[in-house]
């Protein structure tokens, strides 16, 4: 994850940190690089968290600290890992039976406190010493022990280029789409979301309330969003919702498919549970500032209970980069459906209402990036087949409402674009023919134009204001 | 690697069009300038791109465009989300029947699931014991939503109150009071029953709200708290620069600018005004003047010069001798000076365009003699015989004229029978008339204070009493004969109401003032009174007339009223009606005005010329 961190990297931390091997897993510390196995490899993972695994009682330790006295063997011990180089959703607890002993640790480099000539050095290591759900309180925090406490003295800006005044104001007039800066996010919250009938693992860090951290399973509602920590909660929460559908206008309907489409000032709670639910599956997304200035387009499927929600995206009401899509988002328990596709058409479809061309919010995730390059991939080789002749790029973004820059990005994948005779031409490849014509005989999930209701709304300053 | 740079030279024109080829269609197209891969910005953190995931899915589809490797699809590995409950039916037990249309809504969270509070496995514990408790004191069950109604409540209430220590809970008592200051009380009793319980949980929860809630204040640590979310966006300041201050400051001056300019504007207002009354005042003054002059003149039994020298502005007194040249003279002397002045007066009214006096017009006005002055001095049945025989003979003459003709526009006064005529199911004629070919709208004219008039337009749902009342304000301007003719045409359009009052007005219409007319002396007539001089400045004329000459006959009276009343535009009403007097007062207030020089009496004349 961390770019100083990474072997190799120029201007890493190689200097700094100390690389030997360790005979106990209790001398690692919070921030070292150790082996492990998964899934039948070796990977190397850094260790953001170390629990006891019996009392499942975090333990802080880092760089500074003194090994832990666990000499006889009697203590077993969890890493909480991330695997360098893989995507922090497959971050978890590992015993420390799969740590591998042959392998070498790279320890991070011992703080000093008294000097501050921290700036080049590697700012992650420097961060390493969080504690998450331990009761450890250190003498500079004034929380309650069992209160998650962020090490603020260990937070420092990473970059030069980097500062904390200019991320939060990227943050306050910029979409949603913003790292957060705290050290605590890195780790994942929850163990177990259910949700009508799904059980699924969260992805990453959410911010419900601290109460809800750690717990087994959050009980989430599947129409109003709301969470519960409790089972009887839960229970007598559903004894007592009356919602079947997304709580706005349901502005597409085809089939057992529908849109619904929700104004972020006006249905506080249900995009705020949204955001929460939702922030579980995207690594980027940030709910540091209120959902006001959002529109939530809610992806539903209908059966005899309600509207389902299977996704979403949610949109700028004003968007000062023409950015379309801000968030977008398929439940877990719907993934590889064809909804995401769904969801990226119907974006484009608004834009087309619009007429005005739109691009996602970047930075875009993993999966993010391969649903909108096989989306834009498919579109554009639609109208390019359909393509007698010439055209320009200009000309494609007015048909499809994809930014040019997207369309370059998206004719490059497909190695599109080619120098002949002296100038810039498209050529699709025969795989590009075939795979469009495979693609064809498919079936899709697509969105049916002629079923979106839909007229812009136009927000007045009023309405504009405080967001 | 030449080629690859010159590639990278030349960035690709977007408004340029580029010729669309497959490239099975293209047997030299040389492979290696073009791998250009590393250049697009992918839009994903750049941290994550070298994520092995993702490497490995997007050189497959890379491979797969380019046909070094069969396509396949590689998706990046994510956390399991397979699992399934089986409490789900249990949970979700209410079935759904879906609307037609698209459904709207705007029904919140906190609307749907009311309270918001719900019970844990403790509280429904507690709930067990104390209907234990009560069903053995023989009282009612609290029902778990009573349970939950309540805790909200205290939960609502108690939400912005600040209290560390058991001892700083709030008591009842005062809960209850606070409540009902924030205007959602509690109740008393329910109050009385769950405080201990709620204390006791939200001791337990060190003062917090027992339902975990989501921290979005701004504290001091706040801004990098992980679990702060949803800070309320500030407002966004504009930036300081001299460009900005220098547009406010433009800003300022012009709005200064303008203010000044309205003020100034608003200055010579009150000046003009000013110079009106001025004109006023002197305009009195000398025609207070020239009284004093007349009075002095016939005390001293000066004559032989001309009344009209005093009175009547040059270019009028000639215009008005010539035309009193052709006039047979009458005996009296004062007479004809006071008509003579009448006739000036109104032949000034008309020659503003026929409109009286218009209101920006400051040009001192002819002096009219007081009504009081002159109101005994008329022969009055001789003049309203006049007048009668006047309006006869204009009537005919435009019967004369519309013979064959329907008249489908609104000038002249036997529009509203084409009316009648055209539109027969239209009831709302008469004060609230139609024209013809608009039966949907009607006008109504009517007296504001101060004498102004109105038109108003309005829908068509009126009594169809007012019919009458124009079928007889027509009639009045008709011979019998006339009347007769088109009487049964326009009765028989109107509904049996109006008939009936049609029935009842009879003995008022045209009919009783031909008789009264003719017991008068034609001889008597007075000479040099037109129509004109019936406009309004001598509106009450008639009414005064007739009710000092005619006491004993009310009828002439109405009638009287009626044919002033048609100058005044339409007010006209059987005497001793309600209408009648209004119609009366109207009129009495709107000479005065008009003689004020500057109220707008424009409508009055339109009507009856």
């Amino acid at each position: 994850m961390g770019a100083g961190s990474r072997p190799g990297t120029p201007g890493g931390t190689k200097p700094e940190t100390t690389v030997t091997t360790v005979s106990n897993s209790s001398q690692v510390t919070i921030g070292c690089k150790a082996f492990f196995e998964k899934d039948n490899e070796i990977r190397q993972a850094e260790i953001l968290s170390i629990r006891d695994k019996a009392q499942k009682r975090n333990i802080q330790r880092t760089a500074d600290d003194a090994p832990l006295e666990n000499d006889d063997g009697k203590v077993e011990y969890e890493f909480y890992v991330h695997y360098v180089e893989f995507n922090k959703r497959l971050d978890e607890w590992v015993p420390e039976t799969r740590m591998r002993m042959d392998k070498p640790v790279t320890f991070p480099k011992k703080k000093n406190k008294s000097t501050h000539s921290a700036q080049h050095q590697s700012s992650r290591d420097k961060r390493r010493k969080t504690n998450v759900g331990g009761s450890v309180a250190s003498a500079n925090s004034p929380q309650t022990p069992d209160a998650i406490r962020h090490d603020d003295a260990a937070y420092t800006a990473p970059q030069g280029s980097f500062s904390k005044e200019k991320e939060i104001e990227k943050l306050r007039t910029q979409g949603s789409m913003t790292q957060s800066t705290s050290e605590v996010a890195r780790m994942k919250n929850l163990n177990m979301i259910e949700m009508g009938k799904f059980q699924v693992e969260p992805w990453y860090f959410s911010p419900y309330p601290i109460e809800y951290s750690y717990i087994p399973v959050l009980y989430v509602c599947e129409f109003c969003l709301c969470f519960y920590s409790n089972r009887t909660q839960y229970a007598r929460h559903r004894a007592k919702c009356t919602l079947q559908h997304p709580p706005g206008n349901e502005i597409y309907r085809k089939d057992d498919i529908s849109f619904f489409e929700i104004d972020g000032r006006r249905q506080k709670t249900y995009c705020r549970n949204l955001c929460l639910l939702s922030k579980c599956f995207l690594d980027h997304k940030t709910l540091y500032y209120d959902v006001d200035p959002f529109l939530f387009y809610i992806l539903t499927k209908r059966d005899e209970k309600g509207f389902h929600i299977i996704g979403y995206f949610s949109k700028e009401k004003e968007s000062a980069d023409n950015y379309n899509l801000a968030c977008i988002l398929t439940l877990p328990q719907y993934q590889r459906m064809g909804f995401g596709r769904v969801l990226i058409q119907f974006s484009y479809e608004l834009s087309r209402v619009e007429r005005k061309v739109g691009s996602p919010e970047k930075p875009l995730s993993d999966l993010g990036l391969l649903s909108y390059r096989t989306y834009w991939a498919e579109i554009l080789v639609e109208h390019l087949m359909s393509v007698d002749g010439e055209i320009s790029i200009e000309e494609l973004s007015q048909r499809t409402f994809f930014t040019t820059q997207d369309i370059m990005h998206a004719l490059f994948n497909l190695d599109a674009i080619r120098y002949y005779h002296g100038q810039h031409c498209i050529v699709l490849s025969e795989r590009v023919v075939e795979a469009y014509e495979r693609f064809k005989k498919k079936k899709h999930r697509k969105v049916d134009p002629t079923c979106l209701k839909w007229t812009p709304k136009v927000f007045t300053q009023a309405e504009l204001r405080y967001i | 690697m030449v080629n690859a740079q010159r590639f990278r030279a030349r960035k690709v024109d977007l408004k340029r069009t580029l010729p669309v080829y497959r490239a099975s269609d293209l047997d030299d197209l040389d492979d290696d300038d073009n791998r250009q891969v590393d250049a697009i910005e992918t839009g994903v953190e750049k941290d994550e791109e070298a994520e092995h995931h993702l490497q490995a899915a997007i050189s497959a589809t890379l491979a797969a465009a380019s046909g070094s490797a069969p396509a396949k699809s590689v998706y990046i590995p994510t956390p399991d989300a397979s699992q399934v409950t089986a409490e789900y039916e249990a949970l979700y037990k209410q079935k759904f029947t879906c609307p037609r249309g698209l459904i709207r809504s705007s029904e919140t969270v906190e609307e749907c699931c009311a309270p918001m509070y719900c019970a844990d496995d403790e509280d429904l514990g507690w709930l067990k014991e104390e209907n234990a408790r009560r069903s053995k004191a023989g009282d009612a069950e609290l029902t778990v939503d009573a349970f939950e109604a309540a805790m909200d409540a205290l939960e609502t209430v108690t939400r912005d109150m600040v209290f560390t220590r058991a001892e700083d809970v709030p008591s009842p008592a005062y809960l209850v009071t606070y409540s009902v200051e924030r205007e959602r009380p509690l109740g008393r009793k329910t109050v009385g029953s769950l405080y201990d319980h709620w204390k006791t949980r939200r001791v337990a929860r060190n003062a917090k709200p027992i339902m975990a809630a989501l921290q979005n204040e701004d504290g001091a640590k706040a801004e990098i708290d992980p679990y702060v979310c949803f800070r309320r966006r500030e407002v966004r300041q504009g930036r300081k620069t001299r460009r900005a201050d220098q547009r406010s400051l433009e800003q300022l001056r012009r709005l200064r600018v303008n203010l000044a300019a309205a003020a100034q504007m608003l200055e010579m207002c009150v000046e003009r005004e000013r110079e009106k009354t001025a004109v006023v005042e002197a305009a009195q003054e000398v025609a207070r003047q020239r009284c004093s002059v007349l009075r002095m003149r016939r005390r001293h039994n000066v004559t032989g010069s001309d009344f009209d020298d005093l009175f009547v502005p040059p270019q009028q007194t000639q215009r008005k001798r010539v035309a009193q040249a052709q006039r047979p003279r009458a005996a009296g002397v004062r007479k004809p000076r006071v008509a003579s002045g009448l006739a000036s007066a109104a032949a000034n009214a008309q020659s503003n365009n026929g409109n009286g006096l218009s209101s920006g017009d400051c040009t001192p006005q002819p002096f009219m003699l007081p009504r009081t002055v002159s109101v005994a001095q008329y022969p009055a049945p001789k003049r309203l015989s006049a007048m009668a025989d006047r309006i006869r003979s204009r009537a005919q003459s435009y019967e004369a004229r519309m013979a064959g003709w329907v008249d489908a526009t609104f000038a002249g006064p036997a529009a509203p029978f084409a009316g009648f005529a055209g539109a027969g199911s239209c009831k709302n004629n008469g004060l609230f008339w139609a024209p013809p070919s608009a039966a949907s709208t009607a006008f109504r004219m009517r007296a504001g204070r101060f004498g102004r008039l109105y038109v108003d337009r309005r829908a068509v749902r009126a009594p169809s009493v007012p019919d009458a009342r124009v079928q007889q304000y027509c009639a009045g301007l008709l011979r019998p004969e006339d009347h007769a003719r088109l009487q049964p045409r326009s009765l028989s359009s109107s509904t049996s109401a109006s008939d009936q009052l049609a029935e009842l007005l009879r003995p008022f219409s045209f009919g009783s003032l031909e008789n009264g007319a003719a017991a008068l002396d034609p001889a008597n007539a007075l000479p040099g009174i037109d129509a004109s001089s019936v406009v309004v400045p001598q509106a009450p004329l008639p009414i005064a007339v007739a009710q000092e000459h005619q006491p004993t006959r009310e009828p002439a009276a109405s009638d009287a009223s009626l044919l002033s009343g048609s100058t005044v535009g339409g007010f006209s009403t059987p005497a001793g009606s309600k209408d009648a007097m209004l119609a009366t007062q109207a009129m009495l207030a709107a000479p005065m005005l008009t003689s004020s020089a500057s109220m707008p009496a424009v409508p009055l004349f339109s009507g009856a010329h």
